[in-house]
C-alpha cells in the first residue's frame, strides 16, 4: 500500500515537473483574463473602435459611410477647436505657473517645520479629500460675482468691489486652474515632501561647511535632489491639461462665451450635444495622439531615472 | 528640538535664518487657512436660512443656524438612497480594481506568463489616455456591451469594470509583488502549498499594506466618480450624490443654502474614511514617491 502512494506520488511529482510551465501559464492568462476583458472593452476596442470612426461620416453611434479625412478637416477648421487649442494654451501657462511649482515651494517649507508639522500636512492634504465635481461646484459657489459672494465678501471687508470672478472671460482660465490646484496639490506636495526626507542630513551640514546660506543650499542639495521629479511631475501637469473637461464642464459650462472650453469639452460636446461622433472621435485621435508623444517622452525621463539610480 | 534640513539649529540662532524660518510659518498659515477656510465656510453657511444669504449687508458667520434643514434635506432628495447607491458604486469599484489589477500584477509579476511582457506594455501604454480620449465609443460599448450585447445603461458595472481597468493599480501591484522574494514562494511549495496555497498563505498577508492602500484610493475615487456615472446613471433610483448634486446645481429653484447642505454631506464620509485611515493614506504616497 505504501509503495503504492509513493509511486503515485512520484508520478504526479514528475507530471506535474513537465507541465509546470504549461500550467503556470494557464494560471497566470486566467488571473490576466477579466483584467484584459476590462482593458480591452473599456480602453482598447474604443480606441481602435475610435480611430476607424473618425474617419466615416456617422449616424448616432453607428459608421455610415467613409469620408476619409474629412472628419479631421471639419474639426481643424472649426472656430471650436482653434479656440480650445489657444484654451489649452492658457491652461498650460497657468498650471504650469500656479500648479506647478507651488506644491514643491509649500513641500520645501514643511519640511523645515518643526512644530505642528501634522497640523500643516494635514491641512495641506484636507482639499484633496473633497470629491472633484464638489471642488468645482463649491468654488463656483465661492466665485459668485455678486456682494453675498464668499470672496467678494472678504474683499468688501478691505473696502473693494466685487469681482466678476468667472464671468470675467479673462479671469476665468486662471480661476479654474487656482480651482484644480486647489484640489490636488496637496497629494504633490506630499510626494514632494516623502523626496525631500530622504535627503542625507549631512549634504547640507557638507554644504553649510563650504559656506553656503539658505538659499544656496535650496540650489545646489535641495533642488537637484528633487529636479527629475519636478520634471517629472511638470510634464504629468502639461498633460493633465489636455484631460482637462470635468471643471469647465461644472463651473463654467465652457462659458462665457467659450472663453474657458478646453479640447475635451469640445470632443464631449461634439458627441453629445452636438450629435458628431466622427468629429468626436477625430478629435479624440488628435487628443490621444498628442498625449502619447507626452507618454513617450515621461517614460524616456522615469527611465534615465531608474537608470541612474541603478548606476548610483 | 532637533532641525534638520535647511535650516539646522546653529543656522537658526543668526536672525536673517530666523527672520526666513518665521516667514515660511506665517505663508504655510496662509496656505493653511486658503485650504481650510472655504470648507468651513460651506459647512457652516450650509446651515443659513435662504433670506440671510441675500441680506444685506452680507453676513460671513451665520446669525442663527437652521438644523431642521438637515431631515428636511434626507427626506426631500432622499439622501439615505443616494447614499446606499454611492456605497454599492464605491464597493463594487473597490472589489473589482484589487481582485482584477491585483491579480493581473501577480500574474505579470511571478508567473513569468508567455506574451505577459505585451501585455504589460499595452498595459502601460494605456496609463496615460484617459477614457474621456473616446468617450463616444466607450458610451457605444455601454449601451451594448460587446458580444453580448447587453445594455448597461443605469448599472453599475460600467464603473465597476472600468475600475479592473485601472492601469496605474496594475503597475503598482507588479511593482510590489516583484519586490517580494520567489524564495519565500518557493519555499511555500516545498511545505507543500500549491500555486494557490501559496496565494493565500503568503502572498495575501504580505500584500496587507498595498491592499489597504489601493482600497482607500479606489474609495476616495470612486465616491468623488462624476463624469461616468453622470454618463450612465440616468434613472433617479440608481443615482450617486456627485451625479445629484450636479444636477442640484443646474436646477435654479434650488436655494444655495440647500446646495450646500447637500456638498457638506457628501464630503463627510470621505473626511471619516480619511480620519481613519490617515497612516496607510500617507503611506501611500511615500510609495509613489519613492517609485515616482
Amino acid at each position: 500500500m505504501k509503495s503504492d502512494i509513493s509511486t503515485v506520488k512520484n508520478i504526479k511529482a514528475r507530471s506535474s515537473i513537465m507541465s509546470e510551465k504549461v500550467k503556470r501559464n494557464i494560471i497566470g492568462w486566467l488571473l490576466m483574463l477579466p483584467g484584459c476583458i476590462c482593458f480591452i472593452v473599456f480602453v482598447i476596442q474604443p480606441i481602435i473602435v475610435g480611430a476607424y470612426m473618425s474617419f466615416f461620416e456617422t449616424q448616432g453611434f453607428e459608421a455610415v459611410k467613409f469620408v476619409g479625412l474629412q472628419n479631421y478637416k471639419d474639426v481643424i477648421t472649426d472656430s471650436l477647436f482653434l479656440k480650445s487649442i489657444l484654451n489649452s494654451a492658457k491652461y498650460c501657462f497657468w498650471s504650469v505657473l500656479i500648479g506647478g511649482f507651488t506644491p514643491l515651494i509649500i513641500a520645501t517649507m514643511l519640511n523645515e517645520v518643526v512644530r505642528g508639522k501634522t497640523f500643516f500636512r494635514f491641512a495641506t492634504y484636507f482639499p484633496c479629500i473633497i470629491p472633484g465635481i464638489v471642488t468645482s461646484i463649491m468654488w463656483k459657489i465661492l466665485f459668485q460675482p455678486d456682494a453675498n459672494g464668499f470672496l467678494n465678501m472678504i474683499l468688501g471687508k478691505f473696502g473693494i468691489e466685487p469681482l466678476q470672478w468667472l464671468q470675467n472671460p479673462s479671469m476665468t482660465i486662471p480661476l479654474i486652474v487656482f480651482t484644480m490646484t486647489w484640489a490636488a496639490f496637496g497629494s504633490t506636495t506630499l510626494i514632494y515632501l516623502a523626496s525631500l526626507q530622504s535627503i542625507d542630513n549631512s549634504l547640507y551640514e557638507a554644504a553649510e561647511i563650504d559656506g553656503a546660506g539658505f538659499f544656496n543650499k535650496i540650489r545646489y542639495v535641495t533642488f537637484p535632489h528633487v529636479s527629475g521629479m519636478l520634471k517629472m511631475l511638470l510634464l504629468l501637469q502639461i498633460m493633465g491639461v489636455f484631460k482637462v473637461f470635468q471643471e469647465p464642464l461644472a463651473m463654467t459650462g465652457g462659458g462665457p462665451n467659450n472663453a474657458s472650453t478646453s479640447i475635451m469639452l469640445t470632443a464631449y460636446n461634439y458627441a453629445f450635444s452636438y450629435m458628431q461622433v466622427g468629429r468626436s472621435t477625430a478629435l479624440g485621435m488628435i487628443i490621444a495622439v498628442i498625449l502619447c508623444g507626452f507618454s513617450i517622452v515621461y517614460f524616456k525621463i522615469t527611465g534615465e531615472k531608474k537608470q541612474r539610480s541603478e548606476v548610483e | 528640538m532637533a532641525r534638520n534640513g535647511l535650516i539646522s539649529n546653529i543656522n537658526y540662532k543668526k536672525t536673517s535664518n530666523k527672520v526666513i524660518y518665521w516667514t515660511m510659518i506665517a505663508l504655510l498659515i496662509l496656505v493653511a487657512v486658503i485650504c481650510i477656510l472655504p470648507v468651513v465656510w460651506v459647512l457652516v453657511s450650509s446651515l443659513k436660512s435662504l433670506d440671510e444669504f441675500y441680506s444685506v449687508p452680507p453676513t460671513l458667520w451665520p446669525k442663527s443656524f437652521h438644523f431642521e434643514a438637515i431631515p428636511e434635506l434626507f427626506r426631500q432628495y432622499d439622501f439615505i438612497k443616494l447614499y446606499w447607491n454611492t456605497i454599492k458604486l464605491c464597493a463594487g469599484s473597490i472589489v473589482f480594481s484589487i481582485v482584477i489589477n491585483g491579480f493581473m500584477g501577480y500574474s505579470l509579476s511571478k508567473l513569468h506568463v508567455k506574451g505577459g511582457a505585451i501585455v504589460f506594455s499595452i498595459v502601460l501604454a494605456t496609463y496615460m489616455i484617459p477614457t474621456t480620449v473616446c468617450m463616444a465609443p466607450v458610451y457605444k460599448n455601454i449601451i451594448s456591451f460587446p458580444v453580448l450585447g447587453i445594455n448597461l445603461l443605469n448599472t453599475n458595472w460600467p464603473m465597476w469594470l472600468m475600475a479592473g481597468a485601472n492601469a496605474y493599480f496594475v503597475i503598482l501591484y507588479k511593482s510590489f509583488f516583484n519586490s517580494l522574494p520567489s524564495s519565500l514562494l518557493e519555499a511555500a511549495k516545498l511545505d507543500g502549498c500549491g500555486d494557490f496555497g501559496a496565494f493565500i498563505h503568503v502572498v495575501a498577508p504580505l500584500s496587507k499594506p498595498i491592499i489597504a492602500t489601493t482600497a482607500i484610493m479606489s474609495f476616495s475615487g470612486a465616491w468623488g466618480d462624476f463624469f461616468w456615472p453622470y454618463m450612465v446613471l440616468k434613472d433617479v433610483d440608481v443615482q450617486t450624490i456627485m451625479v445629484k448634486i450636479y444636477a442640484m446645481q443646474g436646477n435654479t429653484s434650488i436655494g444655495i443654502n440647500t446646495l450646500l447642505l447637500a456638498i457638506t454631506f457628501s464630503i463627510i464620509p470621505p473626511a471619516i474614511v480619511f480620519v481613519i485611515f490617515q497612516k496607510q493614506i500617507m503611506n501611500g504616497f511615500t510609495m509613489s514617491g519613492i517609485k515616482g
